[in-house]
């Protein structure tokens, strides 16, 4: 059973992670920073977490098709819809880890893409994560207790938070742009 | 001067970066180390070990039991034996320790 357990365990911790790369790249796509610092710290913790959450998702991956009582194969951990157990539910944690292997994968290559692929991939992020969400709810095992909900609760909150404070306001130029126009 | 304060705050942001990293790293595996001990104990707490009912005999004693009878007032002291199901849901539950005594 400590594999069962290690795969439940790391998988909350897995989507918290998410969580934390998804604000911290929204943070940095609006240009925010910390108040004492230089701004780039956003970005490298983005870039580091990124890193923390793909060991983690990988634990979570490999103990799912390790664990003979989850009854994942590795087929159906690479090709979506293809479980036997909640295909729907195991099919979307697949295709999230899909999209975050494509984000990753684009990423290292930056250097050889052009920006409007690269940044036309990394938007998939914006998919990505509320799959990974709909995963948790769909398969995770603690959905029915109530520490699980409040966690992932917050995990929501937080992204829907970011992204309002990142959508575009009408009458209001983003940052970069205001200290342009002004003389 | 500037470029000199200009290396310092990259330097202090580096390291800002490491520290950060290496907390999160240090709180995500405390944090699957809680959960993993959270979801183990309490599915060893919820586990049904016996599924079959345990039926235990138990005798007490009703003490005091007076009853007055029409003509000579004797007092009764009466043993019944009384028979019960019970069916224990956790690890912990032991059947209830049968109490002797006539």
């Amino acid at each position: 059973m400590t594999g069962w357990y290690l795969m439940r365990a790391t998988g909350i911790v897995s989507l918290v992670l998410f969580t934390l790369v998804t604000v911290l790249g929204i943070a940095t796509a609006a240009r925010l920073g910390p108040r004492r610092g230089p701004r780039f710290v956003t970005l490298g913790l983005h870039r580091s977490m990124s890193l923390l959450a793909v060991v983690f998702i990988g634990i979570h991956v490999t103990t799912a098709i390790l664990d003979p009582y989850a009854h994942v194969s590795a087929l159906a951990a690479i090709v979506p819809f293809t479980a036997r157990w909640r295909p729907l539910a195991v099919g979307l944690g697949t295709v999230s880890l899909d999209l975050v292997a494509a984000l990753i994968v684009t990423s290292l290559l930056r250097r050889h893409l052009s920006l409007r692929v690269w940044r036309g991939v990394h938007l998939l992020a914006y998919v990505s994560w509320p799959v990974a969400v709909w995963h948790t709810i769909g398969a995770g095992s603690d959905w029915s207790s109530g520490w699980a909900r409040a966690i992932v609760t917050g995990c929501v909150a937080s992204v829907l938070l970011a992204a309002l404070y990142r959508l575009p306001r009408p009458g209001r130029l983003p940052k970069h742009l205001a200290a342009q126009v002004r003389p | 001067m500037n470029r000199r304060r200009q290396v310092r705050r990259r330097a202090f942001g580096f390291r800002r970066v490491r520290r950060l990293t290496v907390l999160a790293t240090t709180v995500a595996a405390g944090a699957t180390a809680a959960v993993f001990g959270a979801i183990a104990g309490h599915g060893s707490s919820t586990k049904k070990v016996a599924t079959k009912p345990v039926v235990v005999k138990r005798a007490t004693v009703k003490k005091a039991t007076v009853k007055k009878k029409t003509a000579q007032h004797a007092v009764k002291r009466t043993l019944t034996v009384q028979t019960t199901t019970s069916t224990p849901t956790t690890s912990s539950a032991a059947p209830a320790a049968t109490s002797g005594g006539s």
